[in-house]
């Protein structure tokens, strides 16, 4: 072919793979850009607008726990869920959450990765099976565990978000593991050279390794930030007082049946709860992929 | 050696952990938790072998993550297992011994028994005995009992009060003439009301000069009334209760978990008992029980497997389109694709709730428009079923472009530059040729993920709740339930009371199966080859 013609066929090609692209795009995000736009609809405008008709705030007002006007009762009145709280609650199990898991399993993640010893092998597949039982499957028993514990330590027991926390740091060889991936990244060399030079072990671990790990570490601390921001049932069986619930727990409850009067103010909910995991997400997700795939993949 | 800073944190750390464990164990034998005090022990002999021998070196640094984990997973494992193996559930939730004595200190009010009306009055310039209390049988009694009371919050029901009794003299025509003749004000019916809790409280009993008949103690069984009350049962043979007033005695039943009778009439509340393997037998013979669990372990295989074909399939051909080089813009698709993956599920799962709704989701809107139908989409068993295949779709399709992108980019090029000089087409070279290598690589990650999804609660249960109802079925099944979702509407939401025991028995089961494929997965695919420092 002549090279004109080869450079249009190119160029059809290229026009057509981007219309593709965009409708599948746009038809996988319709929901995304839906809910945006139903966070600022009034109740006045209908559902079915594409592009609301009318552009009102008081959705947004509800969620930040500002006095809004409720068109239903015809009235300005307060929220009567306590939605940033929810919001904020989440925040600070996950992050609470995430410092602790990783400072639980960096340790473990060192070991696996830079000894050998017996039954190493037959241990992590132990932990990982084992780890594979669903928490929520021992929802009983942890009911009743923090039950006990409950009468004993009030402040760990249920209905508090110490006693959720402390669930949560049972989760640890899964992200023994993951750390330790990336650490069968870092050459050992610089190690070695410290520990001919006279430093113990844990000398090594804690000047050498841990300094070279630091953005790994961040990057496992967000995921598991944004997991136990997005877990739904522990939170569920734990937490009873509606002050104390989660985002998750909260939303559900907030929604449970009622979609049409409080449709809209779900809608803005959903953004506020969306808008900080998406940001970490995209900030992250290339360390998700060879994370996830290390060991498939050749590198 | 040197004593260096670090050795002394280290014993001392040594020193604390073993000093908290010996307490810890103390501690939980003064509080009679003998089983947990047993793990205590365990964990104190496993610490202290591993901080002193030599070659158990690397451990140590195991043992905060494995600890915890050791605690907070392994334990309710177990306990599950011990559960599974019992009746706890919706009245049968306390011990034996506890049931015991809780009926034994249920209490009623003898025929014959005593029974008095009563007024109170109040006198504020006693500040630490500011109520009297009179018992009369009729307003016009001319003895009468009365009792000092001390501040309503310090009344203890383990301290009776003492009653004095009184003539009274003909000047006084009611009990309340008495009482502001002693200075006290008497309260309104509002105040004996709003006050009841405390006046529960208080138990009155005869002191010996007054021969009354032994050990009464009056209580207040109505708002306007003190009555004897007596124990319902009491134990004898230290074992069974007997009746009072009917003389039927109750022996507890092991195997039914509640105190009965002859008869066979029961006592409630029921205690938990030890039942074996009844409730795996449950699962494998009671028909009831077979035909919705059947249906519903079918459903959570079939949910998995389409999820993970669905999901490969488009998360693969999502992530070939984006291979092609000559795209520009590529970053920015591959951003945009990865949104619904990156919002929280709960979230999404919720939002498409919304948007599916029969009545007001926009989809219905659309739809209704176009077609002049609404389609009930969340409430049909087979719709419901496939849109639960859809909204996960949308839900997981990253995951699988985003480790299929991985994977393509380590495919070197050559291969397709040979396979089209050989005039092979494009669709031929991706079946015989990528995707083989790709499913080499994918595999393990594709059972793990079938393995998520059997499990994927929050994906069927905030969507669909389990689905349209089941007709017919005994126990809370639901058309798109999977057995995550089943087993957790039997242990919090069952209509006739929760069975934990059962939901315990099923949840052992199904861990069963996902360790199952886990450890196949593990063997086939070598996971964790011994590395070679």
């Amino acid at each position: 072919m002549r090279p004109q013609k080869k450079q249009i066929k190119h160029v059809i090609k290229a026009v057509l793979f981007h219309l593709l692209l965009l409708l599948i795009l746009s038809v996988i995000l319709f929901p995304c850009y839906y809910i945006v736009m139903t966070s600022f609809r009034s109740a006045a405008a209908l559902s079915t607008d594409i592009w609301p008709s009318s552009v009102s705030w008081e959705n947004w007002k509800y969620v930040l726990g500002l006095q809004y006007y409720d068109a239903e009762l015809s009235q300005i009145r307060y929220p009567d869920f306590p939605i940033l709280k929810w919001l904020w609650n989440s925040i600070k199990v996950s992050s609470l959450t995430a410092i602790l898991v990783v400072l639980l399993s960096t340790s473990g993640a060192y070991a696996i990765s830079r000894f050998r010893f017996r039954f190493k092998r037959r241990l992590m597949i132990t932990l990982m099976i084992f780890q594979m039982f669903p928490v929520m499957m021992a929802m009983v028993a942890i009911y009743l565990m923090l039950d006990t514990i409950g009468q004993y330590i009030p402040s760990f027991g249920l209905d508090t978000h110490n006693g959720l926390i402390l669930i949560y740091l049972g989760g640890t060889p899964f992200f023994m593991w993951l750390i330790k991936g990336y650490f069968d990244s870092i050459p050992p060399s610089t190690e070695e050279a410290a520990l001919i030079d006279g430093c113990t072990r844990w000398q090594t671990f804690y000047h050498v390794l841990l300094p070279q790990s630091i953005p790994i570490l961040c990057v496992v601390a967000l995921i598991i930030f944004i997991q136990t921001f997005a877990d739904f049932i522990l939170p569920s069986i734990i937490l009873k007082s509606q002050d104390k619930l989660t985002l998750a727990v909260g939303m559900r409850f907030f929604i449970e049946g009622k979609f049409t009067t409080r449709w809209g103010q779900f809608a803005a909910a959903s953004v506020l709860g969306s808008i900080p995991i998406v940001v970490i997400f995209m900030l992250i997700n290339k360390y998700i992929v060879s994370g996830l795939s290390a060991g498939a993949t050749k590198e | 050696m040197r004593f260096l800073r670090s050795h002394v944190i280290l014993y001392g750390l040594f020193l604390i952990v073993n000093i908290g464990l010996l307490w810890l164990f103390f501690a939980s034998c003064i509080f009679k938790l003998f089983g947990f005090a047993v793990f205590v022990l365990i964990y104190f002999v496993i610490f202290n072998v591993i901080f002193l021998h030599p070659k158990a070196y690397p451990i140590r640094y195991l043992l905060p993550g494995v600890t915890t984990f050791v605690a907070l997973l392994i334990f309710p494992l177990v306990y599950t297992i011990y559960v599974s193996f019992t009746n706890l559930g919706t009245g049968h939730y306390l011990s034996r011994q506890d049931v015991q004595t809780l009926l034994l200190s249920e209490t009623i009010q003898p025929e014959d028994g005593l029974s008095f009306f009563y007024e109170v009055g109040y006198r504020s310039d006693r500040p630490s005995n500011p109520y009297a209390l009179i018992l009369f049988q009729s307003s016009h009694d001319r003895i009468v009992y009365t009792a000092i009371l001390p501040k309503l919050d310090s009344i203890d029901s383990k301290t009776p009060i003492q009653l004095k009794e009184i003539k009274l003299s003909p000047l006084f025509d009611t009990p309340q003439d008495w009482l502001r003749h002693k200075q006290y004000e008497p309260v309104s019916k509002r105040w004996k009301i709003k006050n009841r809790q405390y006046l529960k409280k208080v138990k009155l009993f005869f002191p010996k000069s007054m021969n009354m008949p032994k050990g009464i103690v009056l209580s207040l069984v109505h708002i306007h009334r003190f009555a004897q009350q007596t124990p319902k049962y009491r134990l004898i043979d230290s074992e069974k209760l007997k009746d009072q007033i009917t003389g039927i005695i109750y022996t507890h039943n092991a195997r039914s978990g509640f105190y009965e009778n002859k008869k066979g009439d029961r006592l409630l509340p029921g205690f938990t008992t030890f039942i074996g393997i009844r409730n795996f037998g449950k699962l494998f013979t009671d028909p009831r029980i077979i035909g919705p669990f059947a249906k519903v372990f079918i459903w959570t295989n079939l949910w998995a497997l389409f999820t993970v074909f669905l999901t490969f399939s488009l998360g693969i051909l999502l992530s070939l389109f984006l291979q092609n080089q000559n795209l520009s813009g590529r970053a920015f698709y591959r951003i945009m694709l990865i949104i619904p993956y990156a919002i929280p599920f709960f979230i999404s799962v919720l939002i498409w709730k919304g948007l599916l709704n029969t009545d007001f989701g926009i989809v219905n809107n659309v739809v209704h428009n176009v077609f002049g139908i609404r389609v009930p989409w969340l409430d049909l068993p087979l719709l419901a079923k496939m849109s639960c295949l859809l909204v996960n779709l949308w839900l997981g399709y990253p995951y699988m472009m985003l480790i299929s992108t991985g994977i393509l980019q380590s495919i070197p090029a050559q291969i397709y530059e040979v396979a089209n000089l050989d005039g092979i087409g494009k669709i031929r070279q991706f079946f015989s040729l990528t995707l083989p290598m790709v499913m080499s690589a994918i595999a393990p990650l594709l059972v793990g993920s079938f393995a998520f999804n059997f499990n994927n609660f929050v994906g069927i249960y905030l969507l669909t709740g389990g689905g349209p109802p089941m007709i017919g079925a005994q126990t809370p099944a639901g058309e798109t339930d999977i057995l995550a979702s089943y087993t957790y509407r039997l242990a919090f939401e069952g209509g006739a009371g929760n069975d934990f025991g059962f939901a315990a028995a099923i949840a052992i089961l199904i861990f069963f199966i996902i360790g199952g494929l886990s450890l196949i997965n593990f063997k086939i695919f070598g996971f964790m080859k011994e590395e070679t420092t």
